[in-house]
């Protein structure tokens, strides 16, 4: 904790850099969910998570990253009938895949949105694989991590970003 | 750059080159915006190598370069990848070597191959990744070539003939960039074969999280119109394909999956996926119970076996005899044994084994008879299951001659 708490102020300067470049600087903030009570949290919440371009998100709370796949990615998918997913303790790489989900008939691969070790694997998915789809950014979240390298976040997109890339596939 | 050598055939005539062309229709006027490839080797591991490094490695299919492999197999069953081999075939059958098994990394269910059973992989985009065109294309193809054959593509992306019998079993594995859909499609294969191969030899007693497959009833394309044959199912599909994205003339391209030499990296490839880890280790968690009464003086007692294994290795396990066959003592020592050992059936027998051999020396126990009792148990559920296969096997074969066609129940996704 005692080192989280030295890497906060640093990561945030980082975040505020990033920021002022490309992104509005409340979400590199929402990163951070401590620096951020006594705002209103929901927005922030949910301008925290970060998603890859293969339609994973990873959000970042005291150090751990919780990782799913978007409501695009759950809706494409279908049915999720299985999750294979790692075991504790594994190390997954940046941009690496880790597992898949099955729908009807096809394997989808999971691919890791940041680096870092599998801390705790959703034990709810094995019996209810179908959280996935229910409810995809919350009780269906896959795996939580630790992160390796905070920068790989800024090379993810917010939410918003995530949202025009998913439009421009639709087009 | 994936340069195909090996031999090339003329789809729209009979020649056929040997050797290795330079280009091997990739670069300048050859190069077209699809390919099409057909394996020589009949090895289900081999295949699904090749799978994996077109998937993976080849450039063409990395550029998002539209690819049809063909590909046949000698008799094994493929189940899917989160599947348990135990659930959806005859494991000791499979074992006495009718047929190989394997694994694949697709989704879906159980199916048979043989040499009767032509299967096709369709590579694409993520993007452009469509099993029901594909589906759409292979029925139109095969509707031009056979008129005479009514195929139809249903909800769940099987094809049916005449709307009732399955022909094809579809799956797909979606990558980030690339993806692929592959099929089956049943042209003459062995449906007596299939059906025995294709029936759980752990019925009752295996609780699991596993895809399980849907089973339903096939029939060959032959039984409908005995001018079927895998050749020409290959060259109608082949044909349709190259039409349908535009070209006039076209090519497949033979090519051998064993050549390391064309596909660098496919040998490990295939040593992975031909590996008890992939094919057995990677079955998800999964609990087998099994339960059998041995005479004893004109008695029967039971005997319960539970054990749960993870990652193919047994977890936990948990077996009651009756107390006057076996010491507590013994009993730890034999679960004991069995904690962390793959599940085999040579691994669970060779740990009883052991443990007589052990009782002997230490003659800690002074009846080995009992012992014995508890091996002879397992024979005896051995014996029951032999039976039972037989019996199915009569019914089975009295039915197909009954109804005068090949077809019978195939476990599939």
């Amino acid at each position: 904790m005692a080192s989280c708490r030295v890497l906060r102020p640093l990561v945030a300067a980082v975040l505020f850099r990033v920021g002022a470049h490309s992104r509005p600087p409340w979400n590199a903030m929402s990163l951070l969910p401590s620096l951020c009570r006594g705002f209103s949290t929901n927005t922030l919440t949910a301008a925290a998570r970060k998603f890859t371009d293969k339609h994973e998100w990873v959000l970042v709370e005291d150090g751990i990253g919780t990782v799913g796949i978007s409501h695009f990615a759950q809706e494409s998918l279908g049915d999720v009938v299985f999750c294979g997913l790692p075991e504790v303790g594994d190390k997954l790489h940046f941009d690496g895949e880790f597992g898949a989900l099955e729908s009807v008939k096809a394997a989808s691969e999971l691919y890791a949105p940041i680096s870092g070790t599998v801390q705790e694997v959703n034990a709810a998915l094995a019996e209810n694989p179908a959280l996935v789809n229910h409810s995809c950014y919350d009780e269906g979240w896959l795996i939580r991590m630790t992160v390796d390298d905070l920068s790989e976040l800024d090379t993810l997109m917010d939410e918003q970003d995530y949202e025009k890339f998913v439009k421009s596939i639709e087009e | 750059m994936h340069r195909s050598c090996s031999r090339r055939r003329e789809l729209a005539g009979t020649t056929q080159r040997d050797g290795c062309p330079s280009d091997a229709g990739h670069k300048g006027g050859a190069r077209t915006g699809f390919r099409i490839l057909q394996s020589v080797s009949t090895d289900v591991h081999e295949n699904l190598a090749l799978e994996d490094w077109l998937y993976e490695k080849d450039d063409d299919v990395q550029r998002r370069r539209r690819t049809l492999l063909l590909w046949r197999n000698g008799p094994c069953v493929v189940i899917g990848r989160h599947q348990n081999p135990w659930a959806e075939c005859d494991v000791r059958l499979v074992r006495s070597g009718h047929a190989t098994l394997a694994r694949r990394r697709s989704g879906g269910g159980t199916v048979y191959h043989d040499l009767g059973n032509v299967n096709l992989t369709f590579f694409s985009s993520r993007t452009g990744y469509d099993r029901a065109s594909n589906l759409r294309s292979v029925v139109s193809a095969l509707g031009d070539a056979f008129p005479r054959l009514a195929l139809t593509v249903s909800p769940r992306h099987d094809l049916l003939l005449d709307g009732r019998y399955k022909v094809s079993g579809t799956a797909a594995k979606v990558g980030g960039k690339v993806a692929y859909h592959h099929l089956t499609l049943l042209g003459s294969a062995d449906t007596i074969a299939m059906s025995r191969l294709l029936k759980s030899s752990h019925t009752n007693g295996l609780r699991s999280r596993a895809t399980a497959s849907v089973p339903a009833q096939v029939r060959n394309l032959c039984d409908a119109d005995n001018s079927v044959s895998c050749e020409a199912l290959s060259f109608a599909i082949a044909r349709y394909y190259a039409t349908q994205h535009g070209g006039a003339q076209h090519i497949i391209e033979m090519v051998d999956p064993s050549d390391e030499t064309t596909f660098p990296g496919i040998a490990k490839l295939h040593d992975e996926l031909s590996g008890w880890e992939w094919i057995y280790g990677r079955t998800p968690e999964f609990t087998i119970e099994q339960e059998w009464n041995v005479p004893d003086d004109g008695d029967e007692k039971r005997i319960t076996f539970c054990l749960h294994v993870k990652r193919g290795q047994i977890q936990d396990c948990k077996l009651h005899v009756p107390n006057e066959w076996l010491p507590t003592s013994l009993l730890d020592a034999l679960i004991h044994s069995l904690i962390g050992v793959p599940f085999w059936p040579d691994n669970v027998f060779l740990a009883l084994v052991n443990l007589k051999d052990t009782c002997k020396r230490t003659e800690e126990v002074k009846h080995n008879w009992e012992i014995d009792l508890a091996i002879k148990g397992i024979f005896v559920l051995l014996i029951q299951l032999i039976i039972h296969f037989l019996i199915n096997y009569i019914i089975l074969k009295k039915f197909v001659r009954c109804n005068g066609g090949g077809f019978g129940m195939l476990l599939a996704n």
